[in-house]
């Protein structure tokens, strides 16, 4: 017997079955977590963001009316979250991480590892792994978010066009960018199986 | 496929490696280009791959999944509304019966204010020799301005708020007018009074304009109701239809069936009628919501003084 779609889950617990909340919350904590954590390239306001698109999830679920999946709608108020977010730290005044450093034209998020290593994540490999993610974290917020949605979640290019309001060819080209990117600056990583 | 189209279905096509290997060998060995992105994307996927992932504090999970049990679950709200009528259909109906009501009152009343030839009015003086109160004459007014909208839309779509405001009127008149409506009610009714201005000279020309013919007729109009009287009595039984159609719908459904404004509409009517009890019990529970309160607690102090 095949598991119940997430659409039914919602529609369950929208008529009072908490275990199908729980059950929605386990298949999608993983994946919408990271893509917040990647987003704010902060844990604690990762931690705080994904409280609070849960709890937009538990308030809305009687808004929600099926066109889309319910995929697409999660991840449409985390990245709306995620806006949000972004725009009240640049209302503070903070850098961006985007921006390229005066002087040295990279991005600080790129060159800067985000949260830094510990001893114990150095002697293990970590730096590779972290590596890789101040990589990510330094692509362009538009790429960022299509390479997120897709290699996080795996979501098909149709459905981050729903997500990010773009058309599917747009996806796939900032997707492709994002590669050539990553490919780019992670290059020297010859072997990812070794990693 | 050229090499645009290779580099737009790129990820599609290292998708399809996977089940069809020859076929995108195929495709790929026409173009070193094409070749060379594919390469190159996958390559970058399998290192995006090592993306170390996160998890999410469970002390976090916790505190949603208590937020997500507390929630009220819908099919409460639907049960509950399944039990109560539609509110937008009961104000509708609400609506309906006072537009039915005002309507059918002013008809005739406008006639009359249409007909009101100086011999009539006189007809009218006699009857009434008493001096009549302010207030009273207030009340009439009221009546009046309701009677002008006779017919059409604007009598039919006369705001509920107008009729609680002229049923307060009413209640508000002094014993005796409220008595002599009364008494007038129980009397066999009388010939009809109206004419038209240009009707009834016609009718003395046609009798000789003789004087004892006249008479009879303003005997007639005074042992008849005057306009004004009619005009009370009207109101009064619309009040009372609306009542009653009240009363009927509070033994077919439940008493949390009607809104605090009906609830308040009700108890003022019966305050109107003169059913004190009836008009205490429906303005009390008008006062025990926040959007009536105000209004029912006036009413109540109202029926205090009274």
């Amino acid at each position: 017997m095949s598991d119940p779609s997430d659409e039914v889950l919602l529609a369950a617990y929208r008529e009072g079955d908490a275990a199908a909340f729980e059950t929605l919350l386990q298949r999608y904590r993983g994946p919408i977590f990271n893509f917040l954590l990647r987003s704010a390239r902060d844990r604690g306001r990762a931690e705080e963001l994904y409280q609070d698109l849960w709890m937009k999830v538990i308030e809305r679920c009687d808004e929600f009316r099926g066109d889309a999946k319910f995929s697409t709608w999660l991840y449409t108020i985390a990245r709306n979250l995620s806006i949000d977010h972004q725009r009240k730290m640049k209302f503070r005044g903070h850098a961006s991480l985007d921006a390229p450093e005066p002087g040295s034209g990279q991005p600080i998020g790129q060159r800067v590892p985000n949260p830094g290593p510990t001893t114990e994540q150095l002697a293990i490999g970590g730096l590779v792994k972290e590596r890789i993610a101040s990589a990510v974290q330094g692509l362009p917020a538009e790429q960022r978010e299509v390479f997120l949605l897709r290699q996080l979640q795996g979501l098909a290019f149709r459905e981050i066009s729903e997500v990010v309001g773009v058309p599917a060819n747009t996806v796939k080209s900032r997707m492709r960018y994002a590669l050539e990117r990553l490919q780019h600056v992670l290059g020297d990583l010859e072997e990812p199986h070794e990693l | 496929m050229n090499c645009d189209e290779c580099k737009e279905q790129v990820f599609e096509l290292i998708e399809r490696e996977a089940i069809d290997p020859d076929g995108v060998g195929e495709i790929l060995e026409r173009c070193p280009e094409c070749r060379a992105t594919f390469e190159e994307m996958k390559a970058a996927l399998a290192v995006a791959e090592q993306l170390p992932i996160e998890e999410p504090p469970a002390a976090v999970d916790q505190a949603i999944l208590r937020a997500a049990s507390k929630r009220a679950p819908r099919v409460v709200h639907l049960k509950k509304r399944r039990l109560q009528p539609v509110p937008w259909a009961m104000a509708a109906i609400a609506m309906l019966a006072v537009g039915i009501g005002v309507w059918t009152i002013p008809r005739d009343v406008q006639l009359e204010g249409d007909a009101a030839p100086s011999d009539v009015k006189y007809a009218e003086d006699a009857v009434m020799a008493e001096p009549m109160p302010e207030d009273e004459e207030e009340a009439l007014d009221s009546k009046a301005a309701m009677a002008e909208p006779a017919s059409g839309e604007a009598a039919q779509l006369e705001p509920v708020e107008r009729m609680e405001a002229k049923s307060k009127k009413l209640a508000a008149k002094p014993a005796g007018a409220e008595r002599r409506s009364r008494s007038q009610a129980n009397e066999p009714s009388a010939a009809r009074v109206a004419q038209t201005p240009a009707s009834l000279p016609a009718a003395d020309m046609a009798s000789g304009g003789a004087e004892d013919s006249r008479s009879n007729e303003l005997a007639a109009k005074a042992s008849a109701p005057s306009k004004r009287e009619r005009g009370d009595q009207q109101v009064a039984a619309a009040c009372q239809r609306k009542v009653d159609d009240i009363e009927r719908r509070a033994r077919a459904d439940k008493d949390d069936a009607f809104t605090p404004e009906e609830e308040l509409a009700i108890g003022k009517c019966y305050q109107a009628l003169d059913k004190m009890a009836e008009a205490r019990k429906w303005l009390q529970r008008a006062a025990s919501h926040r959007k009536t309160r105000a209004q029912a607690e006036e009413a109540l102090r109202e029926l205090g003084s009274e």
